[in-house]
């Protein structure tokens, strides 16, 4: 080390330097404020986010999977007759999976195959028309609240007193009342679909808000503002970005709760027996007069429609948090 | 204590009923004078010196209360007109008047008129809904059921006394707060060791969560948490009952599954059932909590002293994770009355939440009006009392007046 030190140039030697190694380029003013780093896409690092998660990707499968057979399913070949007591004047009874019928055949003798992906054709239905609608609203509405300061006391007290009613209870007086959907399909549709969307879109607005609030006196944004951002480039870089991750949640999650709640409406008798349903099926299965017997000789007819609904519920689910850990712009480096 | 005279006070006799108009009236009075006296001192209209008694009505957590309870008042409010006017937008004498071939069309009106009077359906929907609203409100009054077009039958109610009206199909059910509070006992039984095994479990399984993040602990726990987040809460209910089913025919006798009130054992299978939904959200809660708290600067400073983690974990960290108790308290309460419409249904007990889908199947409005009216003023006061008891809880709420 010493021996280096001695070595090192006196100050002398710095100033003559061989000049001929060196080029003059002159000032340039933007190079001067510009901090270079990798390149960066917001889309791209979404992607490669959610493809690292590889339960995501299960997920992303299962439900590609159910929704080939929710479409296709009941075009399939199990057979849709019913099944029969030999003898004793036609009286169903359940039988195991066969290659007759591929989900075996429910208490009522009818074909599951056919039952549970018809009912999920028409559930996924209900949920996404329920959802569509709450995330218009919940969008809707939420944008208002956020942005417009006025309205901000009149709608925290709305919202005060929509989550201190029992829903549930407010949905089953509802269903009493609107127009009779005994046999009428179409109308025990819209009619959950009313019930459904009536207070739905609440909690995706308030989360809307108090992301809006939060996000608005962020120091990037008061920068941005001070620095003379257009209104657009503040909610399409400022604002969005950070509210894509909690939207696409609250979308996906609203799936399984539609469901959820399109279960507990059919235990209150929603809609017509005649109507399949994921929800229909799964009440009937499990109804207490089946229950014990079921378990004892026909488990298949719990068994299966359980998985389905689990299957389908808990992969839309899981998706939706994936998408949201993905789409967080915080989480990309 | 006896719950069903709590509620359902009949005066003894005339005088009675005379001292208790006029200590309510005293009451009221006082109630409104107080509130209007504090609105104004916490706007700076009066008492503008600054001494203790001032002090303590402008104290934030005092003044919070009080808006909060009104705030709570109007929910009730609105539960209950919400409810009102869904009852009565159906058609209710097709409900409630048979046809009947034995009558003439005139007889029919008749005896139909005075059947739904004999309910409380009678007269325009203005006068139905404050007479409604004034045998709810809790103070002395004198109640009226009509027996034909000039007799009514009356009598006089003490303090505390909600009227929710008579039953609509069971002549046995003349009070319908009665017989609510008759079946609540035995919804408290299971309900009660519900909330005990969701805290019991609920609450050390957020703090391990929390504490190993990441580890198998927090990944079995976030698991589970997702799994009853998204499955239908009635499937898992449903599965929870086949497997006790199950455990019977192969002649696993664990408890009982026939609800007996007075068999402690026999209320386990149904307090565990309805456990599931609220152990993952008190979970869920406490992790979140404790993880911030981890995450904060006190907690890295107690580490930069050179405390022990043990210390750091139950005296620093579990003094604030108390607030979210105070929180799912009320919330497994509340998880716990809206799981009961299921859960009595499946295990067949004679309780609060069984009565609503009694009532629903009957078509008996009267008491379906009557559970959604007592459940909404069980939700808010828990939801008011949660708020509060937080606001006590968090020790960022400063004590000192403004």
């Amino acid at each position: 080390m010493v021996k280096d030190l001695n070595q090192l140039p006196e100050m002398n030697d710095i100033l003559d330097f061989d000049e001929s190694l060196f080029e003059v380029v002159g000032i340039s003013s933007e190079e001067d404020d510009q901090i270079t780093t990798a390149p960066y896409s917001y889309w791209k690092s979404v992607w490669k986010q959610l493809f690292k998660n590889k339960v995501a990707l299960l997920c992303i499968f299962i439900v590609i999977v159910l929704l080939f057979f929710t479409i296709f399913g009941p075009m399939m070949g199990s057979s849709t007759t019913f099944t029969t007591m030999p003898g004793l004047h036609g009286r169903p009874i359940s039988e195991a999976p066969s290659s007759e019928h591929w989900f075996g055949t429910s208490m009522v003798g009818r074909d599951l195959w056919h039952d549970i992906w018809e009912g999920a054709q028409f559930s996924l239905r209900l949920a996404l028309v329920v959802s569509l609608i709450n995330v218009f609203l919940g969008l809707l509405i939420g944008g208002f609240w956020g942005y417009i300061r006025a309205l901000d006391p009149i709608m925290i007290e709305i919202s005060n007193v929509i989550s201190n009613i029992p829903t549930l209870l407010i949905y089953i007086m509802i269903l009493e009342v609107l127009p009779n959907s005994a046999g009428n399909e179409a109308a025990a549709f819209w009619n959950s679909v009313f019930i459904m969307s009536l207070f739905g879109w609440m909690g995706l607005a308030s989360t809307m808000r108090n992301q809006i609030i939060i996000i608005r006196n962020r120091e990037f944004n008061i920068a941005s503002e001070a620095l003379g951002s257009r209104s657009y480039t503040i909610i399409l870089h400022n604002l969005l970005p950070n509210l894509v991750s909690i939207i696409s949640q609250v979308v996906i999650s609203y799936i399984p709760s539609c469901i959820s709640s399109e279960v507990s409406l059919i235990y209150f008798g929603a809609f017509p027996i005649t109507q399949i349903s994921l929800g229909q099926v799964l009440n009937t299965a499990f109804s207490a007069k089946n229950i014990a017997s079921a378990l004892q000789s026909y488990p298949h007819t719990l068994f299966i429609p359980a998985i389905v609904m689990i299957l389908l519920t808990v992969a839309f689910f899981y998706f939706g948090m994936a998408v949201a850990d993905a789409t967080d712009p915080k989480k990309h480096r | 204590m006896d719950f069903t005279k709590l509620l359902t006070f009949m005066a003894e006799d005339a005088t009675d009923y005379q001292t208790q108009i006029i200590i309510s009236y005293i009451v009221i009075a006082f109630l409104v004078l107080a509130i209007i006296f504090i609105v104004l001192v916490n706007h700076n209209l009066i008492l503008k010196k600054d001494t203790k008694f001032r002090r303590f009505l402008t104290h934030p957590l005092f003044y919070y209360s009080l808006k909060r309870i009104g705030s709570a008042c109007v929910s009730i409010f609105l539960a209950l007109a919400i409810t009102f006017c869904l009852i009565r937008m159906q058609d209710l004498r097709s409900v409630y008047c048979p046809a009947n071939d034995h009558l003439t069309a005139e007889q029919f009106e008749r005896w139909c008129d005075a059947k739904m009077r004999s309910i409380g359906l009678s007269g325009s929907l203005i006068e139905q809904f404050l007479t409604y609203f004034y045998n709810i409100l809790p103070i002395p009054k004198e109640i009226c059921t009509s027996i034909n077009e000039l007799t009514a039958e009356c009598a006089q109610t003490r303090f505390f006394t909600m009227y929710l009206g008579s039953s609509a199909r069971d002549d046995t059910i003349p009070f319908i707060a009665e017989a609510i509070f008759t079946k609540l006992p035995n919804s408290f039984r299971w309900g009660a060791i519900d909330i005990a095994i969701q805290l019991i479990i609920g609450y050390p399984l957020g703090i391990f969560m929390a504490k190993y993040q990441d580890r198998l602990v927090d990944k079995i726990g976030k698991t589970y948490i997702i799994l009853i987040d998204a499955i239908p809460g009635l499937l898992y209910f449903y599965l929870i009952f086949s497997f006790f089913q199950q455990l019977l025919i192969w002649n696993i006798n664990i408890f009982p599954m026939r609800f007996d009130p007075d068999d402690f054992s026999s209320w386990l299978a149904p307090a565990i059932t309805s456990s599931f939904a609220g152990i993952a959200g008190i979970a869920y809660w406490v992790r979140r909590y404790m993880l911030n708290e981890i995450n904060s600067d006190y907690v890295k400073f107690a580490r930069a002293k050179g405390l022990s983690e043990n210390r750091i974990m139950f005296t620093h960290v579990l003094r604030n994770a108390i607030v979210p108790l105070s929180r799912s308290l009320s919330t497994a309460f509340i998880s716990c009355l809206f799981g009961s419409y299921f859960i009595e249904a499946l295990f067949s007990i004679d309780g609060f939440g069984g009565m609503l889908m009694n009532a629903v199947q009957t078509k008996d409005f009267m008491i379906v009006q009557g559970v959604v009216v007592f459940s909404a003023i069980l939700s808010v006061i828990s939801y008011l009392i949660a708020d509060i008891a937080m606001a006590i809880a968090d020790p960022r709420i400063s004590f000192e007046a403004q």
